[in-house]
């Protein structure tokens, strides 16, 4: 992952475009670049993104090891005190550019328990006291200019003030036939 | 000495900042006249009964003419707007003996009860208003008992105008002003079509002012909006905006 051209891109939209909501990111300012459904199809016009977005979407699907991936979700979120991020969706990930010790929790899988377990996880003021383990779970202090992608495992990710990451989803060639054949 | 053009710009408190700053940016660069823009914003109308509205703002345009306590002309336009001429232009518009100045609206769907009817559409958009402030008395309420209406006084004000009959309203109350003050996303918002997939488009050229109106495909993604995200249709209106937009943030 080019986190040279990450970085260069959260900046200049931070500085260039309109802060937007994104459900999934609450009171954070979210900038949503590209969305892929099978009903709709939306890419951001912020003229950076329409240079780097092929090489980001190919560095996704290279660090996920899901080579003929289809990216259906690219979104920049800058975290504020009051900023709660929803447990992820299935084959979803975070590029971290600036942690400010954030933390994450990975689930022992994407079944009903594990994602009501984080769900009631969700607002939870102090990660770091949880003792995850006893959940078969993970918990740790998110790192910055890394990635992070636990496939099909539920995640929590618990922001700080000044916390910035990209957030993808991406679908394997099958599940996105499947999503295509069901609506 | 030349009277400054008195511009109000319906919007929200802090969510379109990002339009706004094009909008004023685009006004002034188009024209050497004076300009006293006053922006509509909900702190200003603190105990008025929002209910039902589309927007943040969507009624505070009623209240012009007593603000400028019913004298001389004022402009009203949205915020999620772009200049391209002189805004002059449109201010020296001769409205007859008309109390406001709009654009006519092809696809403009008017209420329930004209469905199937050949009033079904069509209607003077309110987004951008010329107004005669001493004429328009006559068709809005005190401001006192606009902002206590309880189902949008857009509704209301429509009634008093005789909407949707074009013909009890058009050069006596309305006068019809060139569609391209008013461009919808780059179509042209008065051409014969009643679809917009066969609506026409203007070059970019061709557009005066322009009017992102589908809310959903927005630039900017206000925060307040409850719709989804569409892609912009045009790319070289949305490489103009982005153009401008880069142009006033560096002069922050």
């Amino acid at each position: 992952m080019n986190y040279e051209r990450l970085n260069e891109l959260a900046n200049e939209a931070i500085r260039y475009m309109n802060p937007e909501n994104d459900w999934r990111f609450i009171h954070a300012d979210s900038y949503t670049f590209y969305m892929l459904t099978a009903r709709l199809n939306y890419g951001s016009s912020f003229p950076m993104w329409k240079e780097v977005r092929e090489d980001i979407f190919n560095d996704i699907r290279r660090l996920t090891g899901i080579r003929d991936g289809v990216v259906t979700n690219f979104t920049l979120v800058n975290c504020n005190e009051h900023t709660v991020v929803h447990p992820t969706s299935a084959s979803s990930g975070f590029l971290t550019l600036k942690s400010n010790n954030a933390y994450a929790c990975i689930r022992p899988g994407s079944d009903t328990n594990s994602r009501l377990s984080a769900y009631r996880a969700m607002y939870l003021h102090s990660p770091h006291l949880m003792q995850w383990g006893a959940s078969d779970s993970h918990g740790f202090y998110v790192g910055e200019q890394k990635h992070l992608f636990p496939g099909d495992r539920v995640m929590n990710y618990y922001p700080k003030e000044g916390t910035v990451f990209f957030h993808f989803t991406i679908d394997t060639e099958d599940t996105w036939n499947q999503v295509l054949k069901s609506s | 000495m030349e009277s400054s053009i008195k511009i109000f710009v319906g919007t929200s408190e802090w969510e379109d900042k990002w339009i706004e700053r094009i909008l004023v940016y685009t006004l002034y660069q188009n024209t050497d006249r004076k300009l006293d823009i006053t922006f509509l914003r909900p702190s200003m109308f603190e105990d008025w009964n929002t209910t039902s509205w589309g927007t943040p703002f969507t009624s505070f345009r009623y209240a012009i003419p007593e603000l400028c306590n019913f004298k001389g002309r004022a402009i009203y336009m949205d915020c999620d707007q772009m200049n391209f001429r002189d805004i002059g232009d449109l201010y020296d518009t001769d409205l007859g003996d008309c109390a406001f100045g709009m654009v006519w609206d092809t696809l403009n769907m008017n209420p329930k009860e004209f469905a199937g009817t050949e009033y079904e559409r069509g209607w003077f958009s309110d987004s951008v208003i010329l107004i005669d402030c001493e004429k328009a008395q006559e068709y809005i309420e005190p401001i006192s008992e606009i902002k206590e209406c309880t189902w949008g006084y857009k509704n209301v004000f429509q009634k008093t105008i005789n909407s949707p009959y074009r013909d009890k309203c058009e050069d006596t109350i309305i006068k019809r002003i060139d569609s391209r003050w008013n461009c919808f996303d780059g179509y042209v918002t008065d051409g014969p079509a009643i679809d917009r997939s066969e609506q026409q488009e203007y070059n970019l050229n061709d557009i005066w002012h322009l009017h992102f109106t589908s809310l959903s495909s927005q630039i900017w993604h206000p925060k307040y909006s409850p719709h989804g995200k569409a892609p912009y249709r045009r790319d070289d209106i949305a490489e103009e905006v982005w153009k401008v937009a880069y142009i006033v943030r560096d002069m922050l």
